[in-house]
């Protein structure tokens, strides 16, 4: 019997008799069926008796017993390839997918996805993981190359790269046994804030080594990685944009198992420094004229002077184009919208009705359709939820800001009405959006946070405030286009309570108002009660501020609806009031079992004037003459007026009744002839 | 002369695509902030 080698094909050589390395091929190869999916050097472990079995077919003239035998001593005479392992009775053999034993096993830790990457690698928290993911989509963006390169093993890179002939390259490809540090597996950082630099393209590099792309403060007595390994480095052309050297320093312990005969390379000089920037203007029409912006120079500071304009112009195009869903500031692609169900809209809507009370968008996601907010889909379906609840305006309404977006079922506001109508209140506060009222209304100064208020009658009648310029500075505005209200909440600490408050929007040239506050006002101020609202940290939460005082008596105005008229009557109250606004009958004695204006009257902001000339002015050669602090509170018992709009009656109507004091500040006539 | 400042379709394409990688709505200033990096990257790769 000659001995010889058997190569099997694309595998490893086998030694002994030819018919043993036959039957140690046949074997080899059943055992690499077996681990068809393992990798290169994994260990394969087949009982002796399955071998046997699996190669009767192939002898089916010996018998078991002898054919047993045979294998032993085929297998027996490759050690290199085949590892006999005993365990009690049971005899198994070893061996990898590329032709070695148990001894060139590896660590079988590493084909752990986690090690393959970094065998340092550790838990990351959510928000590292988003800055991740940002900066990682950010590099993409910014990359000028179309192509995204994905950090790859060897192996596969090789297959990619057209050098892989079949499963003998296994082992040339194997993944380094130490793992790359993640610092070194990343290319780019991901650091948003990096500002481009332009600069020369880098000349093309067709095969370089991998020492030689590494910046000169690389470790010098790193051995020199395989040239294949460096051709298939990620390459990268744009390193310029960085600020800074791409920060390779160390290089990759790429260990390759066989050797691979390397190619003579072409040296490569040194990426030349970045070029400083160079100006990438665009001229940008503003509201002051057309102005220069230089893309090149910092984009915080191009954002912050051209903000609203840039946001105006990019909302624009983006609310112009079908494609882009949007909803309160926030886009998204439509056709990636998840839609809803009208089983889900009737459950959402139920558990608004079964709650009586505003509800957010977070609390139909955990509640109804049972998302948690660690769902990775969770902010796109949050977005989706919103979108097409808005689209539902039959039975849905949003009253929420973008802090908190609430919603109710439509005409259900968990605010108690107004006796008036919405529409008349707007029309009250009329005011509110004219341009020549507001023009002599006092500045409120920047930055204002608290709200210092005298209640009128008109107001604490209604149970609203005005939306003036003050509450404005302190509300939120409305977060859609068409947001008829927003739903806010205000806290009274000294009494621990705290109750829903609507605030309505204003509408063409209606004004808005903040409506609810009627058992409030009705249980503990009086008309002419002073108080402050201060802003929270949740722009839809206000904190209301009175003092309480001892009890007071005084004989204060109100209203009797049996008698349908204005009546004074001996009153307890236990808040502050502002003298100026406190509808006394000492003051105001004429008040006493004054009429309403009738509805028609009531409309014309001149005649609620002139009548209050004529109950609080001191009449004299025909004329009257009132104060703007005596006329405000008698004007508020019909309608709301603030200082500017009664001023703007005053000083600016074509009523040429009125005429403002030139010896005294604040003092007006009425002359009742020149109606 | 330089250009004026304006949203083009292709920046409307590309934003687009973004949101749609992202998976998650977006604000329109960060898209403003995106929009405005594209553009100096575009105007620096031409030269």
């Amino acid at each position: 019997m000659s001995s010889g080698t058997v190569a099997a094909t694309s595998g490893p050589s086998f030694t002994g008799t030819a018919g043993q390395s036959a039957l140690a091929a046949q074997a080899f190869d059943l055992m690499r069926r077996q681990g068809m999916l393992y990798a290169a050097d994994a260990p394969i472990t087949v009982p002796l008796d399955r071998l046997v079995q699996g190669l009767t077919r192939h002898y089916p003239k010996l018998s078991a017993e002898k054919l047993r035998a045979q294998v032993v001593t085929a297998l027996d005479a490759n050690p290199a390839v085949f590892t006999r392992q005993e365990t009690g009775e049971t005899v198994a053999y070893v061996t990898t997918k590329s032709g070695g034993g148990a001894a060139n096993v590896l660590d079988q830790t590493r084909y752990m996805f986690r090690q393959r990457l970094n065998g340092e690698a550790r838990d990351v928290t959510e928000q590292e993981s988003h800055e991740l993911t940002e900066g990682w989509i950010a590099q993409a963006q910014a990359r000028t190359s179309d192509a995204f390169t994905i950090f790859q093993e060897p192996a596969a890179e090789a297959a990619v790269a057209g050098r892989w002939s079949g499963p003998a390259d296994i082992a040339a490809f194997v993944a380094p046994a130490h793992p790359v540090p993640a610092a070194d597996a990343m290319v780019f950082e991901p650091d948003l804030n990096v500002p481009w630099v332009p600069t020369e393209p880098l000349p093309p590099v067709e095969a370089v080594r991998a020492e030689e792309q590494l910046p000169p403060s690389g470790v010098p007595d790193a051995p020199p990685a395989p040239e294949m390994v460096a051709e298939t480095l990620p390459m990268p052309t744009d390193v310029a944009v960085l600020d800074e050297p791409i920060q390779a320093a160390e290089p990759a312990p790429v260990v390759a198992p066989v050797p691979v005969p390397t190619a003579p390379v072409r040296p490569v000089a040194p990426p030349a420094p970045p070029a400083p920037p160079r100006p990438v203007r665009f001229t940008l029409p503003t509201a002051d004229g057309v102005t220069t912006v230089d893309l090149a120079g910092d984009l915080d500071a191009i954002l912050a002077e051209h903000d609203a304009g840039l946001t105006a112009m990019l909302g624009k195009a983006l609310g112009e184009d079908f494609r882009f869903a949007s909803f309160g500031g926030d886009w998204y692609p439509e056709d990636h919208v998840e839609r809803f169900s009208k089983g889900d809209f009737r459950r959402v809507k139920d558990y608004l009705i079964e709650t009586q009370e505003a509800l957010s968008d977070r609390a139909f996601l955990s509640d109804v359709l049972n998302r948690r907010d660690t769902d990775p889909d969770y902010e796109r379906l949050r977005f989706s939820l919103n979108y097409r609840l808005l689209r539902e305006k039959k039975d849905f309404e949003f009253v929420g800001i973008p802090g908190d977006r609430l919603w109710i079922v439509a005409g259900a506001s968990p605010v108690s009405a107004p006796k008036r109508k919405p529409s008349e209140l707007g029309l009250d506060f009329r005011y509110l959006e004219d341009a020549t009222a507001q023009a002599l209304e006092p500045p409120v100064p920047a930055g204002t946070t608290t709200w210092d208020h005298a209640l009128t009658y008109y107001e604490y009648e209604s149970g609203l405030l005005p939306y003036s310029p003050t509450a404005r500075a302190l509300l939120p505005p409305p977060m859609l286009e068409d947001q008829r209200a927003a739903l806010l909440r205000i806290e009274v600490p000294s009494l621990f309570i705290n109750f829903p408050v609507e605030l309505r929007y204003p509408t063409g040239n209606r004004g808005g108002y903040i409506v609810g506050f009627d058992a409030f006002f009705g249980e503990y101020l009086v008309p002419g009660a002073t108080f402050t609202l201060e802003a929270t940290d949740q722009a839809n939460v206000l904190i209301l501020r009175f003092e309480r005082t001892a009890a007071q008596e005084d004989s204060l105005l109100q209203y009797d609806e049996r008698r349908s008229r204005f009546v004074y009557r001996p009153t307890t109250f236990y808040a502050a009031v502002s003298p100026d606004w406190v509808l006394r009958e000492e003051r105001f004695a004429r008040l006493d079992s004054l009429k309403r204006l009738d509805e028609s009257e009531r409309k014309k902001g001149e005649a609620i004037v002139s009548k209050a000339f004529e109950l609080v002015g001191a009449e004299g050669e025909g004329r009257y003459m009132a104060s703007l602090t005596d006329l405000l509170p008698v004007v508020n018992l019909e309608r709301p007026f603030s200082p500017g709009a009664l001023r703007a009656i005053l000083e600016t109507s074509h009523h040429s009744g009125f005429e403002s004091d030139p010896e005294t500040a604040g003092a007006y006539f009425y002359d009742p002839t020149k109606k | 002369m330089d250009e004026e400042l304006r949203v083009r379709p292709a920046d409307l394409d590309r934003l687009l695509e973004w949101m749609r990688r992202r998976g998650r709505p977006q604000a329109t200033a960060e898209l403003v902030r995106l929009w405005l990096e594209r553009l100096r990257d575009e105007a620096g790769r031409g030269r």
